[in-house]
């Protein structure tokens, strides 16, 4: 049986998880996820649900976050709403985010495996369908 | 939206995962339980716990109870526990230490 692994996970649309991530590298999630996550890129997509501590190099959220959120850098998209407590280096809000929670800089080098990391920009990692339609859609997504 | 829950190899993680009308595939590791369609074990993927599916693919690592309907159990795989499944389909080269039973009791 042939196969060719992929470069990283996913929760599908509807999968709900619970429980305890001790090892990823990067992950999309269109469904729920409840634990904690320590990663390098995380996109939490249009109508995800996390809950949880997350360290995280890069983050694209566009969902539902609830937790602690410590990011190196961090964009968030329009439809999403994030609670609780975030602290990053880079931040970018698109209009229409809905945050309501306590927001701290962070001036902290991040550790060597995210190092990388600071030469990408968010649009490198999303997925087409989540990229601002410049034509179409000009009310306040990044450009 | 993406019908798949995909556990990539650099993946290791514990606990329950419903993942109803969806494909979950494992190329890391994973412990605890599983209900979904479908359940790929892939090779060099590690499965322990319990798998509640309608199909299910072995090629790595399982060790626990898997309930489905239909089950292949590639050359790779090293299966030990309980099967309980309709059809099964084991190829050769495939290593099985347990108990297969029906899911389904022949009238």
């Amino acid at each position: 049986m042939t196969h060719i692994l992929a470069k990283k996970s996913v929760f599908g649309t509807g999968a709900v998880f619970r429980g305890k991530i001790s090892k990823v590298g990067a992950v999309d999630i269109h469904g729920e996820v409840y634990a904690d996550l320590e990663l390098d890129k995380l996109v939490l997509e249009k109508g995800g649900i996390l809950e949880g501590n997350v360290r995280v190099g890069l983050g694209v959220m566009a969902g539902r976050f609830t937790g602690r959120l410590h990011a190196h850098s961090i964009w968030v998209m329009k439809s999403s709403v994030l609670l609780g407590e975030i602290e990053y280096a880079a931040l970018q809000m698109d209009r229409g985010a809905a945050l309501n929670c306590r927001i701290k800089h962070n001036w902290e080098t991040p550790p060597p495996s995210l190092s990388e990391a600071k030469d990408v920009s968010p649009a490198d990692m999303m997925p087409a369908e989540l990229l601002p339609q410049k034509a179409t859609d000009k009310d306040g997504d990044a450009s | 939206m993406s019908d798949t829950t995909l556990i990539a190899s650099d993946m290791a993680l514990s606990g329950i995962l419903h993942a109803k009308d969806q494909t979950v595939i494992i190329e890391g590791r994973f412990e605890g339980e599983v209900h979904a369609d479908n359940i790929f074990v892939h090779t060099g993927a590690r499965f322990e716990g319990v798998a509640v599916t309608k199909t299910a693919e072995i090629d790595g690592v399982f060790a626990g109870i898997l309930e489905t309907d239909a089950l292949i159990v590639h050359d790779n795989a090293k299966m030990s526990g309980e099967i309980i499944a309709d059809s099964l389909v084991i190829d050769s080269g495939a290593d099985i230490t347990g108990v297969v039973t029906r899911k389904t009791p022949l009238t």
